[in-house]
């Protein structure tokens, strides 16, 4: 029996299938661990829970440590080729999650303007990539398309084949622009409002691509779009599975993982720049008090499209790399949940600190995809752990240094909290 | 073009148009009671709470439980329907006023004081939680009840209503009003109305905001559990209910002017017109290009545009501050 079933076996408690013997076998189960909880809190005398702390204290001064981090980086895709497949395919998943988070942490973090639609980022970069580097639009073209090729294509073929080298940053160029056609309309509001009507537009992305099939076959649809060129360099494609380094053989996912990994290092250094920028001070501005930063001479209009641009473009380049990668894409893997899943991840982290975002995909990414893969219960017990988390941390791991401080301020006097509405999320 | 007038004149009759005015009000009777939980709590902590959808999803589960013990079935008689049909919306209702009682206490309370994306997204973890549950020990098929209470009145040359859409739209309005004389009349609704103005000029005049709050959690729930029994007379649900249930009563919560009662129920009367409507009509207006597959972009599209242009909503309430 593996610890999967056991631990399957043990939610589900002796009581056979009866959904409310199961709910009481779980209230029992909580209580339990609540009051335990209840018991140990205070009790334990410091020197036992010393190693604890110093283990907690040292993970974050290696997580705050970028050369540290890049380290990790480098080498554990390596590593975890010696232990199989899986755990490479999962780390580059992770990868991306990581691109995502810090480009929502500009919207989220940084500016204050709480997305719940950053899926559509993505989907449009992938969409971009899907359209221009596959045979998908040979139908509108109705003719052998070939400029700027990509060079692993021998001879003319059908639809378009541009190269990664255009199309990446033509993603993210498409997926800035849609951030601003979304900004536009969305300016005036603040807060939850604005969470639901960022979360319409991205369902509504997904429902046009899961039915721009008719009357003009786009996105084919719920198929979605197949035979995407992979990325390639030169006559080095990513995508061959035959590539070989001396006597080691190179899977695609590796390639893919260190292109990533190279686009994560240019953007958390152009994006950690642009935080200490003109620009990022202003967005800090508006999201501590909106009206004060209009009034002190901040163009917020400008402004908060210039945030969900740079948080667009971001997504939109890890949608291009994600869709060249898979070789295929549906609008299936656009569901909200990516969206939720990516916000997660920068508020877990500590919102507004971009070390806060990466380790914070790092370890909800982990949390997720090794959580038991049973349908369902990967979500659950995803959903379970999240509650806890927040309550028990509710600023993040790696908040950024601003923010904590604003948080013991607060702490220290709770009237100014009730005193000030604060500002929208 | 020609054939594009011929396909928007052909589909349009009198009787059709009726036909899907009673079935939108009827459904938007029934979001319009989610609403209501939304709007409470909205009014009370100035929080979306993503659960509450899911409160809702519980309680159709829990009518399709209490009612197959009984064994209710298409030919039982009415002397047995009503009263299962009355101790389903009972157990419902009980149900999920524990639950949003329990939402409350363990997922948004201690959170308080918390930054505020911390309660949003601690919602958002119960949400994917109770999903997740129904679909792991209970189901994650579709379900429906069998059709119980058949028949119906006619009323216009085709156009009928059916006894379980008069059963929606009148247990929903009494709802309403019965929900609107507490908030003006009982001392609990004058402590709710209190807390929604300020929180804290409130406790300064002597509200128990916990009190208050919990009390808010339990109505709003109880009333979700009441729109399950109606939901599940006329339409199936799965795990995956709650959460576009939800989305589209908090559309009209925020079409009528989030925290307003009367608003809510307009709101979702005009949510769920739009829907059928647009449903029906939108391939034959739009020439064919757009299909009924976009039913849900009208939801959301309505909303937006509420909130672009009108973010206070119909009746203007509270100031547009919030939004």
């Amino acid at each position: 029996m593996s610890f999967v079933d056991a631990f399957v076996a043990f939610l589900h408690g002796p009581f056979g299938n009866n959904p409310f013997a199961i709910l009481a076998w779980q209230a029992l189960l909580a209580g339990a661990a609540y009051l335990i909880v209840r018991l140990v809190r205070g009790r334990v005398p410091r020197q036992a829970t010393a190693p604890v702390r110093l283990a907690g204290k040292g993970a974050s001064v290696v997580l705050r440590n970028r050369y540290a981090l890049l380290l990790i980086g480098l080498f554990l895709p390596l590593i975890e080729l010696l232990t199989g497949g899986y755990l490479l395919s999962v780390t580059y998943s992770i990868e991306l999650y990581v691109l995502l988070a810090v480009g929502l942490n500009i919207v989220v973090g940084f500016t204050g303007l709480l997305d719940l639609g950053y899926v559509a980022f993505f989907a449009v970069g992938a969409y971009v990539y899907g359209l221009f580097a596959s045979p998908q639009l040979y139908e509108i073209t109705k003719q052998t398309t070939y400029f700027l090729v990509s060079q692993s294509v021998v001879g003319p073929q059908p639809g378009f084949h541009i190269s990664m080298l255009v199309l990446i940053p033509l993603a993210g160029a498409a997926a800035a622009l849609f951030g601003v056609l979304i900004g536009i309309p969305t300016l005036r509001l603040r807060g939850d409002y604005l969470a639901i009507v960022t979360l319409g537009f991205g369902e509504i992305t997904r429902i046009f691509a899961n039915n721009l099939d008719q009357p003009i076959n786009i996105t084919n649809g719920p198929n979605g779009i197949i035979n995407i060129d992979p990325v390639t360099i030169g006559s080095y494609s990513f995508g061959n599975p035959a590539n070989h380094l001396g006597p080691f053989q190179i899977p695609p996912f590796l390639n893919y993982y260190y292109l990533v990994l190279l686009l994560i290092l240019l953007t958390v250094f152009i994006v950690s720049r642009l935080e200490r920028s003109r620009v990022g001070r202003a967005w800090a501005a508006i999201r501590e008090d909106e009206t004060a930063a209009q009034v002190a001479g901040i163009n917020t209009r400008n402004l908060k499209l210039l945030a969900y641009a740079s948080g667009g473009f971001f997504g939109g380049m890890a949608g291009a790399i994600y869709a060249a990668g898979q070789h295929l894409i549906a609008p299936d893997s656009f569901q909200l949940f990516v969206s939720i899943l990516v916000l997660v991840m920068v508020v877990a982290g500590g919102m507004g600190s971009i070390p806060g975002a990466v380790v914070g995909a790092i370890v909800v990414g982990f949390l997720y995809f090794l959580s038991p893969s049973l349908l369902y219960l990967r979500i659950l017990v995803f959903g379970g752990l999240l509650v806890l988390l927040i309550i028990v941390r509710p600023q993040g791991f790696l908040p950024s240094a601003q923010r904590e401080r604003e948080l013991e301020e607060k702490e220290e006097d709770p009237s100014l909290v009730a005193a000030t509405p604060g500002p929208a999320p | 073009m020609q054939r594009c007038l011929d396909l928007l004149t052909s589909g349009l009759t009198p009787e059709g148009i009726l036909q899907q005015l009673i079935n939108g009000v009827t459904l938007g009777s029934v979001y319009a009671l989610i609403a209501l939980g939304y709007s409470m709590v909205y009014g009370v902590l100035e929080l979306i709470n993503f659960a509450h959808g899911d409160v809702f999803m519980i309680g159709t589960f829990v009518v399709l439980g209490v009612t197959g013990q009984f064994g209710l079935t298409g030919t039982s008689s009415l002397a047995l329907v009503i009263p299962v049909l009355l101790l389903a919306m009972i157990a419902a209702m009980a149900l999920c006023a524990v639950l949003g009682f329990t939402i409350e206490k363990v997922a948004y309370r201690p959170l308080r004081r918390a930054p505020r994306l911390a309660p949003l997204i601690s919602a958002i973890g119960v949400s994917f939680f109770l999903e997740a549950w129904i679909a792991t020990y209970v189901s994650s098929r579709d379900h429906t009840l069998p059709n119980l209470l058949a028949g119906d009145i006619p009323l216009y040359a085709d156009v009928t209503i059916r006894y379980v859409q008069v059963l929606m739209l009148v247990s929903s309005v009494v709802m309403m009003v019965g929900l609107q004389q507490l908030v003006r009349r009982t001392s609990l609704g004058r402590g709710m109305r209190a807390v929604a103005q300020d929180r804290e000029a409130a406790e300064l005049m002597g509200v128990n905001m916990d009190r208050v709050i919990s009390f808010t959690f339990i109505i709003g729930s109880a009333l979700a559990g009441v729109a399950a029994v109606l939901w599940m007379l006329n339409y199936s649900t799965n795990q995956t209910i709650g959460f576009i249930a939800g989305l589209k009563a908090f559309t009209a919560a925020v079409i009528g002017g989030i925290g307003n009662i009367p608003g809510a129920m307009l709101g979702g009367f005009l949510l769920g017109l739009a829907e059928s409507l647009g449903a029906a009509y939108i391939s034959n207006a739009s020439c064919g290009i757009f299909s009924s597959a976009y039913e849900d972009v009208f939801a959301f599209a309505f909303l937006i545009l509420m909130l672009v242009f009108r973010p206070s909503g119909i009746m203007r309430e509270r100031v547009s501050q919030r939004a």
